[in-house]
């Protein structure tokens, strides 16, 4: 681990933060200059005061070493909870998208509302069902994408910035161009798109 | 560097528009869990195929955050992407106090 996990919760996220920032210098001779562009805190502590506390001290590192902040796997109480009570706003939420917490639908509104970045995680793992959604279907077939191409190019048409960890140098390829030929497909085709555009929503409950 | 925009799309806007086109769209993010040894090669892949963000995690358990690192310096110095070019996030997770759900959730 980067830190000794019986340290002070304050020690602890220095200490981890202090070898991030190393990792991250952009010259290998040293770290000055050297920023990262987002830290999320990976999950809420036990208690929103504890989650508060460690944000405050993520908060000193911006805007320098550190331009923004977010937090994963947080729920929409959790999510006010901080951004009514922090200094530096959370910037990001990166959460699974998925059936089990109904799409983060009204999380996600919280989200648009206030320009933060929601950012989704396991897209294609956790929604085998919308994998196999006609919709899906229809919009691969028209556009000759794969199934899980027009999955993510529907997932962003919402709004949402979608984690990619493809180990295949095909898929990196094909995801990129794919979602590229789908938005394109679509904005040339708005009657259409328009149509898919309110199934995908309904099937989700947006 | 491959554009992931369409040459009829880049001709209509100028060139720091094509860039900025280039880099946020579409709208992925490439993740680096479990990538182990392989994650310095797989970065550098993700960049040159087009990806500009990348995420990472302070838990060695799953992510190799020092290889990211190493992956981003060498396409600074060798591909002709800059710093201000890509994105990089990171998670922090504070182990002994976070909720123990047992599973790492990304």
């Amino acid at each position: 681990m980067p830190y000794d996990p019986n340290a002070p919760l304050e020690k602890q996220i220095r200490t981890s933060i202090a070898s991030s920032l190393h990792n991250f210098r952009h010259l290998s001779e040293s770290t000055k200059g050297s920023y990262i562009d987002c830290l999320l805190l990976h999950s809420p502590l036990h208690t929103v005061e504890e989650t508060l506390d460690a944000w405050s001290i993520l908060e000193s590192y911006v805007p320098n070493q550190i331009r923004t902040l977010g937090i994963s796997n947080v729920d929409l109480p959790v999510l006010k909870a901080i951004y009514h009570a922090s200094t530096v706003k959370p910037s990001v939420v990166q959460n699974r998208f998925y059936a089990q917490t109904e799409y983060d639908l009204p999380l996600r509104a919280f989200c648009r509302e206030h320009q933060i970045a929601y950012q989704s995680f396991w897209t294609l793992t956790g929604n085998p069902v919308l994998l196999k959604l006609p919709i899906v279907k229809t919009l691969a077939e028209s556009v000759s994408v794969s199934e899980p191409v027009a999955l993510y190019a529907l997932v962003m048409d919402l709004g949402v910035e979608v984690l990619n960890g493809t180990t295949s140098s095909e898929h990196m390829k094909d995801d990129l161009e794919g979602v590229t030929r789908v938005c394109e497909w679509m904005s040339a085709r708005p009657e259409q798109s328009g149509i898919v555009r309110k199934e995908f929503k309904s099937y989700i409950g947006q | 560097m491959k554009s992931s925009t369409s040459s009829t799309a880049a001709n209509k806007v100028s060139t720091a528009e094509t860039l900025r086109l280039k880099h946020e769209q579409p709208a992925f993010i490439y993740g680096t869990a479990w990538k182990k040894d392989r994650t310095k090669e797989l970065v550098k892949e993700a960049l040159s195929a087009g990806f500009r963000r990348v995420d990472t995690a302070a838990q060695p358990r799953h992510y190799r955050e020092d290889l990211v690192g190493e992956a981003l310096r060498e396409a600074y110095s060798e591909e002709n992407v800059r710093r201000e070019d890509i994105y990089v996030s990171f998670s922090q997770d504070i182990a002994t106090c976070g909720r123990d759900l047992g599973v790492d959730l990304k």
